[in-house]
C-alpha cells in the first residue's frame, strides 16, 4: 500500500491554495449599494404630535420626558443633566412671525442679554442642514445668571418652526450635541 | 535533490511537536494579557496575527503563521511513503481528522462574521452590525424611493490614506483614526477649514477602554479637491447623530462613520421581548425574544431564547443581551455566520474513529508482546 510519490505534485498544490486563500484581501475596498427608502424610515420612525394639521416627527433622545407644555406648543420636553433639567419647546407659527432679530432679542432678553444687530445676530449663528432642510442655530448664554438658551428656526414655505431649549449655562456642554442632533431629526409627518 | 530535502524537512515529525508547544505558550501568554488589554485585542495579537511583537520590540510568530505551518506540516506528512500501510491506517484517518480541524478553522478565521442585530419592540431589522469593524460611508439621498450608500472599508480608513470616493471626485484624506474619543463643545470659535461637527465641537483622544465594544471610535478626514467650497476638515464618531450635509456630484449627501453593517437576505421583526428577573434582584434569570422572522414577505414566528438560538440560512441569533428604554425594550441578538462551525465536530468524530481503528489494529500486537 505504498503512496505513489508521483503525487507528490499535490502537495504542491496544496500549498498553492494555501498561499491564494491567507492572499486573499478582506474588505478591503470602496463599494455602492442601494436600498429602499422604506426600510430605513422604519428604522428611523419617531413620535408624531399635535392636533393640528402640521405635524411634526422627531428622534428624541431617551431621557428626554416629554410634557403637556403651553397650547401654543406643538411638543415640550424636559431635558435632563447631570445637575438639573432645561425645558424644551417646538413652536410654528404662519409665516415668519416676527423677524429672526426680533425673535432672538427676545429671547437675550429673556436671559438679561441686551439686544444685538441683525449683523451680530446671524455673525454668531450656525447653519445646519436637518431631515425638514435648513435651519439657523443659536446658542445665547448669559454666565453672569448662569442662564443659556439654545434656538433652532426652521424657515419652511408657509410657517416657522422654533424650537428652543432654556437651560442652566453650565448643562449647556452636556446636552448641545443632543439639541442638535433633535432638530436636525425633525422632519414633518406625513401620513 | 533539493526538493526532497525541502520536503523532508515540512513532513518532519518535529515541526509538529515544536508548533504544537508553541500554541501552548500563545495560549498562555493569550490569556494573561485579556486581563490588560481585553479579549479581543489579546485575540488579535497572539492567535490572529501572522507575527507579534514581545516585549514591544523582538517579532515573535502568531498564532495564524503556527497554524499554517502546522496545517502543511499535517498534509505533507500525508505523503510519507511508509504511512500508507494498512497497519497505520488509523493514524492516516487521525492525521485527516486533524486537517479537517485545521482547514475549518482556517475557513472561520477568514469568512467568518460576527456581531448584533439589534431591533427595538415593533421594529423590523436586516442587518448586523460588527463588534470591532468600522465603516465610512457617504449616503446619497437625492433619490425618491432608494437611498445609496458608499462605504469605505475599514482597511481604506488608516492614517495617511488617501482615495478617491468616485471616478474624477474629490480626494478623502484620512488625518485620524482614533479609537475612543471624548467631544467637547468649543471654546472658542473654529479655524475656517474645520466645517460640520467640527465647526462647534472637538474630538479629543481618550485612553481606549480594554474591551472594544465600550469605545466610541472616530474619524477626522478632510476633503479636497472640491469646487463649490466644501473642503475642508471634517470628524466624525460612532453614533453621532448629528450628520455633515454637503453636494457631491451635484447631488446630497451625508457622511456616517458606523460598525460595519452586514446585509442579511431575510428581516427579523421583534414582537415582543421578556425578561424574568432573579427574586429581589436586578440580576436577569432568563431573556427572550419573540420574534417574526420574515423571507419574501413570509412570517415566520419563532422564539429566541438563552442557549436556543435561532439558525437561518447558516446564520445564528443567539439571544445575547438587552437594552430597556422607558417606552419600549430592545434586543440584542449576537449574530454568527460561521462556514466552518460543523468541521470541529466532524473532525472530533474522524479523529476518534482513526484512534480506535488504530486501537483495534495494534491491540493484537500488544498482547502478543505482553504475553511474551
Amino acid at each position: 500500500m505504498n503512496w505513489p510519490y508521483y503525487l507528490n505534485k499535490y502537495l504542491y498544490l496544496f500549498l498553492f491554495l494555501l498561499f491564494a486563500i491567507f492572499s486573499c484581501g478582506k474588505d478591503n475596498h470602496i463599494r455602492t449599494y442601494r436600498l429602499p427608502k422604506k426600510a430605513i424610515e422604519i428604522s428611523a420612525s419617531a413620535t408624531s404630535n399635535s392636533d393640528d394639521e402640521f405635524k411634526l416627527k422627531w428622534k428624541k433622545p431617551e431621557s428626554w420626558i416629554e410634557f403637556d407644555g403651553h397650547s401654543m406648543r406643538l411638543a415640550s420636553f424636559y431635558v435632563p443633566y447631570s445637575k438639573g433639567k432645561g425645558e424644551l419647546s417646538i413652536t410654528n407659527f404662519v409665516g415668519m412671525s416676527g423677524s429672526i432679530e426680533a425673535n432672538i432679542n427676545r429671547w437675550r432678553g429673556q436671559i438679561s442679554l441686551a439686544p444685538e444687530s441683525m449683523e451680530n445676530i446671524m455673525a454668531v449663528s450656525k447653519s445646519y442642514n436637518g431631515r425638514m432642510g435648513n435651519f439657523l442655530f443659536f446658542e445665547l448664554a448669559n454666565k453672569n445668571i448662569n442662564q443659556a438658551i439654545l434656538a433652532s428656526i426652521f424657515q419652511l414655505e408657509n410657517s416657522t418652526v422654533f424650537i428652543k431649549l432654556l437651560i442652566d449655562q453650565s448643562g449647556l456642554d452636556e446636552v448641545t450635541l443632543e439639541y442638535l442632533r433633535f432638530s436636525q431629526s425633525l422632519s414633518k409627518y406625513e401620513e | 535533490m533539493k526538493i526532497d530535502n525541502f520536503l523532508k524537512i515540512i513532513m518532519s515529525p518535529k515541526i509538529f511537536s515544536y508548533t504544537l508547544i508553541w500554541l501552548i505558550v500563545l495560549v498562555f501568554f493569550g490569556t494573561i494579557a485579556q486581563k490588560n488589554i481585553g479579549l479581543y485585542a489579546s485575540q488579535m495579537k497572539y492567535f490572529s496575527s501572522f507575527f507579534f511583537l514581545f516585549l514591544g520590540f523582538i517579532p515573535l510568530p502568531g498564532g495564524r503563521l503556527i497554524l499554517l505551518f502546522m496545517t502543511i506540516n499535517l498534509f505533507s506528512s500525508l505523503f510519507k511513503r511508509n504511512l500508507w500501510q494498512l497497519k497505520k491506517f488509523g493514524i492516516i484517518i487521525v492525521h485527516l481528522g486533524g486537517l479537517l480541524l485545521l482547514l475549518g478553522g482556517g475557513l472561520t478565521a477568514y469568512f467568518s462574521s460576527e456581531g448584533n442585530m439589534i431591533i427595538a419592540e415593533g421594529e423590523t431589522s436586516n442587518y448586523v452590525d460588527d463588534y470591532h469593524d468600522m465603516e465610512l460611508v457617504f449616503v446619497n439621498n437625492t433619490f425618491k424611493d432608494s437611498i445609496e450608500y458608499t462605504v469605505v472599508d475599514e482597511p481604506l480608513l488608516k492614517e495617511g490614506n488617501r482615495f478617491n470616493l468616485f471616478e474624477n471626485g474629490p480626494e478623502i484624506y484620512i488625518l485620524s483614526n482614533i479609537k475612543n474619543v471624548r467631544i467637547e463643545n468649543r471654546i472658542s470659535p473654529a479655524d475656517s477649514i474645520y466645517k460640520g461637527l467640527l465647526e462647534k465641537f472637538v474630538l479629543l483622544p481618550k485612553k481606549p477602554e480594554p474591551e472594544n465594544t465600550q469605545n466610541r471610535p472616530a474619524l477626522i478626514y478632510k476633503i479636497q479637491g472640491t469646487s463649490n467650497g466644501l473642503d475642508g476638515i471634517y470628524g466624525l464618531f460612532l453614533g453621532q447623530g448629528l450628520n455633515d450635509y454637503f453636494q457631491l456630484k451635484e447631488q446630497d449627501f451625508h457622511s456616517e462613520y458606523r460598525r460595519k453593517r452586514t446585509y442579511v437576505p431575510f428581516e427579523i421583526e421583534l414582537i415582543d421581548f421578556e425578561k424574568i428577573m432573579h427574586p429581589g434582584t436586578n440580576v436577569a434569570k432568563s431573556f427572550s425574544s419573540e420574534v417574526n422572522l420574515i423571507e419574501d414577505g413570509i412570517p415566520r414566528r419563532t422564539l429566541i431564547k438563552m442557549n436556543e438560538p435561532l439558525r437561518h440560512k447558516g446564520y445564528t441569533f443567539f439571544q445575547a443581551s438587552f437594552i430597556e428604554n422607558l417606552d419600549k425594550e430592545t434586543t440584542v441578538l449576537a449574530t454568527v455566520k460561521n462556514y466552518g462551525r460543523l468541521f470541529p465536530y466532524i473532525s472530533s468524530i474522524i479523529m476518534s474513529v482513526g484512534l480506535l481503528i488504530h486501537l483495534l489494529i495494534s491491540l493484537p500486537k500488544m498482547i502478543k508482546k505482553k504475553s511474551t
